[in-house]
């Protein structure tokens, strides 16, 4: 084992007092100076574990933790009180059907330009994935810098948009147009973000395949596009980024 | 239904499994995380609002944790995003000194000259810069190794190891304690 010199004891020391591995353990037993230099560093960090001490939570937030798989959960209607409602239920079914075919006509009645972007979208997103580098990283000002040329659209400074993990930012063709399309790293995936540079629609409306679930939403100047796997909270990214964005036109 | 029948049907053991590990998650884990979500938000409601968020979020996607050795890093992961995502816009300037002194729950057994430091020492912590304090706090409140805290960070675990030598040479210095610069 290759012996620990002086200034890599130290630095091991201070970067992680509680090193307890064996190497540097018997590095730190080689001399009395090393011994008393441990015991110094050990009683510092004592001292910063204290002075990190907070408050303790309040007795009810183990128990909220606890609960959230069941508030999670989806309402189920115990058996016995579906059999003992079944009439009024029965007596319900008009007013579904009646529903059901105003849903349908509201699916087929949506414009067909919707589904063409929709298809259009998501064929980008399939598309360029294999060529994505998932371990790309681009800064905030690397997307602003990016952004700013093609579109003259930016992202304002703020914790928020820094704390994005961007890692793919690019000017492409989608949908007839030149638009940018960035990847960040969501909790379940990227997050795919398309800002196109014409309103594609006056209102927002949502998109989705067996994979994908999206938001397409008008923005000041131009169309603001979020596509997440399908738990994803998308709709959080689209608030984050809408609320963020700045035009220079 | 009888707890063999139970066992014996195998969504409802993974449904039941599944909470089983979320349970044992958050016993274990979420006093680390409500302390590190306090250092960061400096109130005790906001910092129990985002611990919960991050239980909440956690359990939405528990099914991508790898392994249950991961589990920390993956929930201190989670709660740094929340609070980027929730509160740093919002983040009230607190100098809680004295919410800190009380919250200290061996105050009465410490020293006064001990209680000095400590007090010294919270204040040089506030005054570190972020690339220093950040890796230091993730190590003494989360219990992070220096691979952990890199990968969180994005950053290389040499580059963790010297800023958290580096951190804690400011704070000593910043301390003023009886300290050579060259360490031998």
């Amino acid at each position: 084992m290759k012996k620990m010199n002086d200034k890599e004891f130290t630095e091991r020391l201070w970067s992680n007092p509680r090193d307890n591995s064996a190497g540097f353990l018997q590095a730190a037993e080689q001399d009395s100076t090393r011994q008393q230099a441990r015991l110094d560093a050990l009683e510092f960090e004592h001292l910063l574990d204290n002075a990190l001490r907070v408050p303790a939570p309040s007795p009810a937030l183990e128990k909220r933790l606890l609960e959230i798989p069941e508030s999670a959960r989806p309402v189920e209607l115990p058996l016995r009180i579906a059999a003992r409602e079944e009439t009024f239920l029965r007596r319900l079914l008009p007013v579904a059907a009646v529903l059901l075919v105003a849903l349908g006509l509201g699916i087929y009645l949506q414009p067909e330009s919707n589904s063409a972007l929709a298809h259009d979208l998501f064929s980008h997103v399939y598309a360029e994935t294999p060529y994505m580098n998932p371990n790309g990283s681009y800064t905030l000002d690397d997307v602003n810098s990016k952004m700013a040329a093609v579109l003259g659209v930016h992202l304002e400074v703020s914790p928020a948009t820094e704390a994005l993990q961007v890692s793919f930012v690019k000017d492409c063709f989608v949908a007839s147009q030149i638009a940018m399309h960035l990847v960040l790293h969501g909790d379940l995936g990227d997050v795919n973000v398309m800002l196109l540079p014409e309103q594609v629609s006056t209102r927002e409306f949502s998109i989705s395949d067996e994979q994908f679930n999206g938001i397409v939403a008008p923005a000041e100047h131009g169309t603001l596009v979020v596509i997440g796997n399908k738990q994803e909270p998308i709709r959080e990214y689209r608030n984050l980024l809408s609320s963020n964005l700045g035009w220079e036109y | 239904m009888t707890a063999k029948e139970n066992n014996d049907n195998p969504v409802l053991e993974g449904a039941a499994g599944k909470r089983r590990r979320y349970e044992e998650l958050v016993k274990n884990f979420y006093h680390d995380i409500f302390r590190y979500a306090y250092w960061l938000c400096k109130s005790r409601p906001l910092a129990e609002d985002l611990t919960q968020e991050t239980f909440m979020r956690a359990w939405r996607a528990f099914d991508s944790l790898q392994s249950e050795a991961a589990a920390k890093a993956w929930l201190f992961t989670i709660l740094r995003r929340e609070n980027a995502r929730l509160y740093e816009k919002f983040q009230p300037e607190l100098d809680d000194i004295d919410e800190f002194e009380s919250g200290l729950p061996d105050t009465h057994r410490v020293e006064p000259d001990q209680q000095m430091e400590m007090h010294l020492l919270y204040k040089a912590m506030q005054k570190l810069e972020t690339e220093y304090r950040e890796p230091l706090v993730l190590q003494v409140i989360g219990g992070l190794s220096g691979e952990e805290i890199a990968s969180m960070l994005d950053l290389n675990n040499n580059t963790v190891m010297t800023r958290l030598f580096r951190a804690r040479n400011k704070l000593r210095a910043l301390l003023d304690m009886d300290y050579n610069p060259e360490g031998q």
